[in-house]
């Protein structure tokens, strides 16, 4: 028996003129806006912006902390059973000592102006990296000033507001910095390869690099100074077909695990530089 | 009051996408906000979808070192395309529903990987690969989870 098929005029979509509308305003603005990336005034208010939200990310902050003291005491209050039976309480007293005046020396004992700042937001894409820290224009800080802990580098401000600041971290796929192999002085820039791995790049393949080779700034960059150590060599690749080699180097900070950093003073850092070319 | 709702609904999603998600693990994270848009798209249209779009997608921008106006643009069109949902005239399976998130997703994230390959010179296949389709598989799943856990459902459809 012959199916009865019934035709149905069905109208799918319906979009009104006002939507229309709506969506056109909507792409002129968003595209506006990426036009004019550049433009110091759109820079302000994305300092603004950042500003303004602040407040709220410091409590975030601070409540986060305050969830991770709680954690940490339930931890400490488990192991003090066991510290008590080993008498390491001291012991631990002892290494918390040695790592804030580890921090304290640095700053003290560094040739650069240091500004303390401490982490309140991480951007969370996979391949911008940026975290906001608790320091701006009202500490004396400018764009482009370096971000380094006693490990080594960490990044540069993007951006600086009255109070907060955006630090582009290494790990941005847009970060790159001039570098040299400590020993042989051979220079590259380094930059971050994917996800996980940073690259010395722009190396001739004659070049004298070991693995477990340090490298540090070199210092031709207008904003870090030199010889602030950023990574060690860990694989070297030669077989490509290329004028040069790639040199896969393993930062020594882990911008991860990142609570509290350093901003080196922007007038700071370029007399530096001044001082090692001379 | 129901916008008001939805404000605040959405001033919670920014600051959960900005400080709380970003705490989490691993490299990539959902885009809670860009399901904010496409459900407040589905359930309300497209107008207010795209204003919220414009406002969120600013905030976000602000927050990173991308293009001002990337994410902007991206919520933009995912907005309209899920307030196109409302003027659906035939009744949607859950499969038809997901595949319609999958797109609204799937093309977000690829005008705002598209935008950050001109800016980073990154290659694009690597984006998608290692980018976009990560991010279009967290942020389904994670829709896919919030959905079983509201009891309404994500669209306030569910029985």
């Amino acid at each position: 028996m012959p199916k009865e098929f019934k035709v149905i005029d069905i109208q799918f979509f319906s979009i009104t003129r006002s939507e229309y509308l709506t969506f056109l305003v909507c792409i002129v603005l968003s595209l506006s806006l990426i036009f004019l990336n550049d433009n110091p005034q759109i820079n302000n208010l994305r300092a603004v912006v950042v500003d303004s939200w602040a407040h709220t990310l410091q409590v975030i902050s601070k409540y986060r902390s305050m969830a991770e003291m709680r954690e940490q005491l339930t931890k400490l209050r488990h192991r003090t059973s066991y510290l008590l039976l080993e008498n390491s309480q001291l012991r631990k007293a002892a290494l918390e000592n040695h790592r804030l005046r580890r921090m304290l020396d640095f700053k003290e004992t560094s040739r650069h102006k240091l500004v303390a700042a401490t982490v309140i937001a991480r951007d969370q894409d996979p391949v911008v990296r940026s975290v906001v820290i608790d320091v701006g224009e009202k500490d004396g800080l400018k764009k482009d000033d370096p971000v380094i802990l006693p490990a080594g580098i960490v990044g540069k401000l993007l951006r600086t507001g009255e109070s907060t600041s955006l630090v582009q971290l290494y790990t941005d796929h847009n970060f790159r910095l001039a570098c040299k192999i400590q020993r042989s002085r051979v220079n590259g820039l380094f930059q971050q390869k994917d996800s996980k791995t940073s690259v010395l790049t722009q190396i001739p393949k004659n070049a004298d690099i070991r693995v477990g080779d340090l490298v540090v700034t070199s210092g031709y960059s207008y904003i870090f100074p030199a010889e602030l150590q950023t990574a060690k060599v860990i694989d070297i690749k030669t077989d490509l077909p290329s004028l040069f080699k790639t040199v896969i180097v393993e930062p020594f900070v882990d911008v991860t695990k990142i609570e509290n950093v350093f901003v080196i003073k922007a007038e700071d850092s370029v007399e530096s530089r001044n001082s090692s070319a001379e | 009051m129901k916008y008001f709702i939805y404000i605040i609904i959405f001033i919670s999603l920014l600051i959960g996408q900005i400080s709380l998600l970003s705490f989490f693990p691993g490299n990539t994270k959902p885009d809670i906000l860009l399901l904010g848009i496409i459900v407040l798209g589905m359930r309300e249209g497209g107008i207010p979808a795209m204003i919220a779009a414009c406002a969120v997608g600013f905030v976000k921008d602000a927050f990173t070192t991308s293009y001002l106006g990337a994410s902007m643009l991206g919520l933009v069109v995912a907005g309209f395309m899920a307030g196109n949902y409302k003027h659906v005239q035939v009744k949607l399976g859950t499969k038809s529903k997901l595949v319609l998130f999958a797109v609204i997703i799937l093309i977000y994230n690829f005008i705002y990987y598209l935008l950050f390959e001109l800016k980073s010179g990154m290659n694009l296949f690597d984006l998608l690969l290692h980018s976009v389709v990560p991010a279009v598989f967290y942020t389904l799943l994670f829709a896919g989870i919030a959905h079983f856990l509201i009891p309404q459902g994500l669209l306030g459809t569910k029985k």
